[in-house]
């Protein structure tokens, strides 16, 4: 009857030895006291321009992806999930790295690299779209904006700017060798912050002249805001309606400080915390989670970033691969699930009726929104249809779980109205 | 977006070093074996070497702040945590009774989680011994195992927890107990903290 770890199945210890799972408690505590260590590897954390902020509002900072960031503030990450859906959130993203490719020849470059339809996309817009592999796999997942023909503004995630950046660099000194017009900038000079939810456009329209209810979900503008040139993107991570704004590095905390003035407390300051569990409601991937080198768009559910034309032209890394794949159907699926028991997290084994592993769980957690259990993994095809009756096992526990169609929670995003 | 799946990934939680780890190795004469392959986990010191690493802190911060020489988790003074029980490290609280006692987590233990959603129990009559994972509680972003006090067997099970997790961030030290235990070994008993002792690591742990 004894539950010594050395007994729990080997799912099961990889599940605790993966980050979401079991911390013993003094780990945790500790953790939040990290900003206060005086050793060598927290000296060497990046800093936003707003860390000082952070921790004067009480935010609790955690390494991250090579940064000190802030996990949550003196809300619990419930209140900050449920806070941002009925009123705001602004969060510091400046850990991200946004770049800018120009030149007559910068879409045919990056349709290279990435599976989306550049060519197509209106200027002022943008789309998800992800980097590939020689296997079809995804290096990073991203939002592409075409600003004008001749300028694309991309944002890529912190954890992987070092293998992103040298993966565009290397394909980049050829084509430029070989006589071709495109430049790229890395945007270290701006700081990302990302305003979301329903009072996210009441509020940003105090700083901006033109009028915000005409940019649609994702529109870009280059626009001033409070008097400060920005990037405004109207796009996020939470499913909720927002903008993201690419600012002056100099201008962030101001920026920040005059948000909050006139957010009256409705718009909290909001952590990494929050964030992964509005991005698990909002059925959004996390790359390093849900998506993988090993893992191609078609698996994870993005064949919609790819075009007609671009199915049938290819011209991306991998794209034989992926091609295959809308042919014949991919092998596994990814899926969301609502689980009873004990929330699932990442490698938990996702089992059919039979108790038989069909696939593993890749992101999980408790939904402060639902109050259910929710999650996101991969099963074998065949058994990834909505509504399809499922086991996970967690920790050693067998229980109930059922594939459900994401996003969990219904998005909110601006768009025009039917028919106009 | 969030980046953490494998636990080598240098960029999870998983590496978040610990402070009080730390400083009890820089004061404490032994070398503490940090090595822990599936969580990391507050290395099994002794109380002497704990109390050693207080006491030299306590005495440099004395040092330092010109306060009254006594070292700090010596005075009397009036603690966060209720006087009447005993705690342990890990942030686990017990109340003996007898033969037989009360275990639960700490309101530091339990600020520190967040809002719990999941409380998973033993099963009546399962034994553990001192130190052993008993249970696990779960917030939003993290589960947590949590440590038998004193070795024992399961008496009962607070169901009501289990029923409403969220309970356990309002009363941890009363009507949200986790488990009740029957005490194998009282010898147990002695290597448990007292209020200001617990309080004194919980101040340090925040330094």
């Amino acid at each position: 009857m004894r539950k010594a770890a050395t007994h729990l199945s080997k799912s099961a210890l990889r599940s605790l030895a993966s980050q979401h799972v079991t911390f013993n408690l003094s780990v945790l505590s500790s953790g939040f006291a990290a900003s206060r260590r005086g050793y060598a590897d927290e000296a060497s954390l990046k800093k936003t321009p707003l860390y000082d902020y952070h921790v004067e509002n009480g935010g609790k900072m955690v390494p991250f992806a090579g940064w000190s960031m802030p996990l949550q503030y003196k809300d619990s990450i419930m209140d900050s999930t449920t806070n941002c859906r009925e009123n705001g959130s602004l969060f510091d993203v400046s850990h991200m790295c946004g770049l800018s490719l120009k030149g007559k020849d910068s879409i045919a470059f990056l349709e290279k690299l990435v599976v989306g339809d550049i060519t197509a996309l209106a200027p002022g817009t943008g789309s998800l779209s992800v980097f590939t592999n020689e296997k079809g796999g995804i290096i990073d997942d991203t939002v592409i904006t075409k600003v004008k023909d001749h300028h694309i503004y991309l944002v890529v995630n912190a954890g992987c700017r070092d293998k992103d950046l040298a993966h565009i660099e290397s394909h980049l000194k050829p084509f430029q060798a070989s006589g071709k017009d495109v430049k790229w900038h890395i945007h270290d000079e701006r700081s990302l912050l990302a305003l979301q939810g329903p009072l996210a456009p009441t509020v940003l329209q105090h700083f901006v002249k033109e009028d915000l209810s005409k940019m649609y979900f994702s529109d870009f503008k280059m626009i001033d805001i409070n008097g400060y040139p920005c990037f405004l993107t109207r796009t996020g991570y939470t499913g909720e309606d927002g903008f993201e704004i690419s600012v002056p590095a100099e201008n962030a905390l101001d920026l920040t400080k005059a948000i909050m003035e006139k957010g009256e407390g409705k718009i909290r300051l909001t952590g990494l915390g929050a964030r992964d569990s509005l991005r698990l409601e909002a059925g959004l991937c996390l790359y390093g989670n849900d998506l993988e080198q090993h893992i191609t768009p078609i698996e994870a559910g993005l064949a919609w970033t790819i075009s007609k034309r671009r199915r049938a032209e290819g011209g991306f890394l991998g794209a034989d691969v992926i091609q295959k794949q809308i042919q014949d159907g991919p092998a596994r699926r990814r899926v969301g699930l609502i689980a009873s028991g004990a929330p699932p997290r990442g490698h938990c084994e996702i089992l059919d009726l039979s108790e038989k592993v069909i696939g593993e769980v890749t992101s999980g957690g408790f939904s402060p929104c639902l109050k259910k259990n929710i999650a996101m993994g991969y099963v074998s095809s065949g058994n990834h249809k909505n509504g399809t009756k499922l086991k996970v096992s967690v920790r050693g526990r067998i229980s109930d779980a059922v594939i459900t169609k994401m996003p969990f929670v219904p998005s909110k995003y601006h768009k025009p109205a039917e028919g106009a | 977006m969030w980046i953490g799946r494998s636990s080598s990934d240098p960029h999870t939680l998983d590496h978040i070093s610990t402070p009080f780890i730390n400083s009890v190795v820089r004061y404490s004469p032994h070398s503490v074996n940090r090595s822990s392959p599936y969580r990391l986990k507050l290395q099994e010191l002794s109380i002497k070497d704990t109390r050693m690493a207080l006491r030299a802190f306590a005495s440099h911060a004395t040092t330092v702040l010109r306060i009254s020489a006594r070292p700090v988790f010596l005075r009397h003074f009036s603690t966060k945590f209720p006087e009447g029980l005993k705690y342990v490290k890990s942030h686990e609280w017990f109340k003996p009774e007898g033969d037989q006692g009360t275990m639960g987590l700490t309101s530091f233990a339990v600020d520190e989680l967040g809002d719990v959603v999941f409380v998973e129990l033993p099963e009546v009559g399962a034994k553990y011994e001192q130190g052993e994972s008993i249970c696990t509680v779960e917030s939003v972003k993290a589960s947590s195992a949590v440590y038998a006090p004193v070795g024992g067997e399961v008496i009962e099970v607070n169901s009501s927890v289990k029923e409403s997790p969220e309970k356990l961030n309002k009363d941890p030290f009363g009507e949200s107990w986790l488990v009740k235990l029957k005490v194998a070994n009282h010898d147990h008993l002695k290597s448990l903290l007292s209020a200001s002792d617990y309080e004194g690591l919980v101040e340090q742990s925040k330094h």
